[in-house]
């Protein structure tokens, strides 16, 4: 929770700083974020790389775990789709692109900025991610302030895939406590599946 | 991100490699902020920001919701299944 408050009030400084200081068009910030970008997409890899995770997870995979990840990035991606009729400004492939956040914003708004610009230009591209900025934000939060709301009354497995990308960190506490100890590596299985899924998911519903 | 795996997994042994990786958080935010440049130079997004937010919203929601539905079917399943057992 501490982090995501730091990472989100760099957001706002960002915000206000380029509200604040005229930029000269000699520096373009699309390009700094890129290469930004491009050190963070190196870094994640290294990360899992030297973890020797991967090798955990596939000796840890039975088909019914996958059940659970599955699903939620199914339920997840058929709803999202379903904003498009709430939100006529955007097409299905944006509400999409959003959705398939999961919850992982820093790198889905990124990404979406990123891949965005050369389809639909700066402006439109910039919104889009600040709509996946807010709209993975507020999935964190119904994550961790439903939690309780969605055990009770939709199983033991539906705070985890509220959750999305986040289950094996920060809403991996309230999980267990309103969800069983039991189901500790059930929830990190799923965060980490799901966490990959979203650099793949969100370029490719980018794209369009 | 693949020649990051790459990379992280030929080095597992190294011990900088590991330190390297846990600096993510601070590229995150060095991004975030470059990000957030980006949106505030943009008059136009801090007008329609109100905007913005609610949309955000409506998406964060059905998302959520959807993949709780998902999950409730999975749980009725697998539940339904060790009852039988």
């Amino acid at each position: 929770m501490k982090g995501s408050l730091v990472i989100v009030s760099f957001f706002i400084l960002g915000c206000i700083s380029g509200l604040i200081f005229e930029i000269p068009d000699s520096i373009n910030l699309t390009d700094i974020s890129s290469y930004v970008l491009y050190v963070l997409m190196f870094l994640v890899g290294a990360g899992i790389g030297c973890d020797g995770k991967i090798k955990e997870i596939i000796k840890f995979v039975r088909p019914q775990l996958l059940l659970l990840p599955l699903s939620t990035i199914v339920g997840t991606l058929s709803f999202s789709a379903l904003a498009a009729l709430i939100l006529p400004q955007w097409t299905v492939w944006d509400c999409l692109a959003v959705g398939s956040g999961m919850a992982y914003y820093s790198l889905s708004s990124i990404l979406i900025m990123q891949l965005k610009t050369p389809v639909a230009g700066a402006a439109v591209a910039s919104q889009l991610g600040a709509i996946a900025l807010i709209s993975n934000i507020v999935r964190e939060l119904i994550a961790l302030v439903g939690a309780p709301f969605f055990a009770r009354y939709f199983g033991k497995f539906a705070p985890i895939s509220a959750g999305g990308a986040t289950t094996m960190d920060t809403t991996l506490p309230i999980i267990t406590q309103v969800s069983g100890q039991d189901i500790v590596i059930l929830s990190i299985f799923h965060g980490i599946l799901v966490d990959l899924s979203v650099p793949f998911l969100v370029s490719f519903f980018a794209s369009f | 991100m693949c020649a990051g795996i790459l990379v992280g997994h030929l080095l597992k042994k190294k011990s900088f490699i590991h330190k390297i990786s846990a600096q993510v958080k601070y590229v995150i935010i060095i991004l975030l902020f470059t990000m957030g440049m980006n949106i505030g130079s943009d008059k136009k997004i801090i007008a329609d920001f109100l905007q913005l937010g609610w949309q955000g919203f409506v998406i964060a929601a059905l998302a959520t919701f959807g993949s709780v539905l998902a999950a409730w079917c999975v749980y009725r399943f697998v539940f339904s299944k060790q009852v039988k057992k």
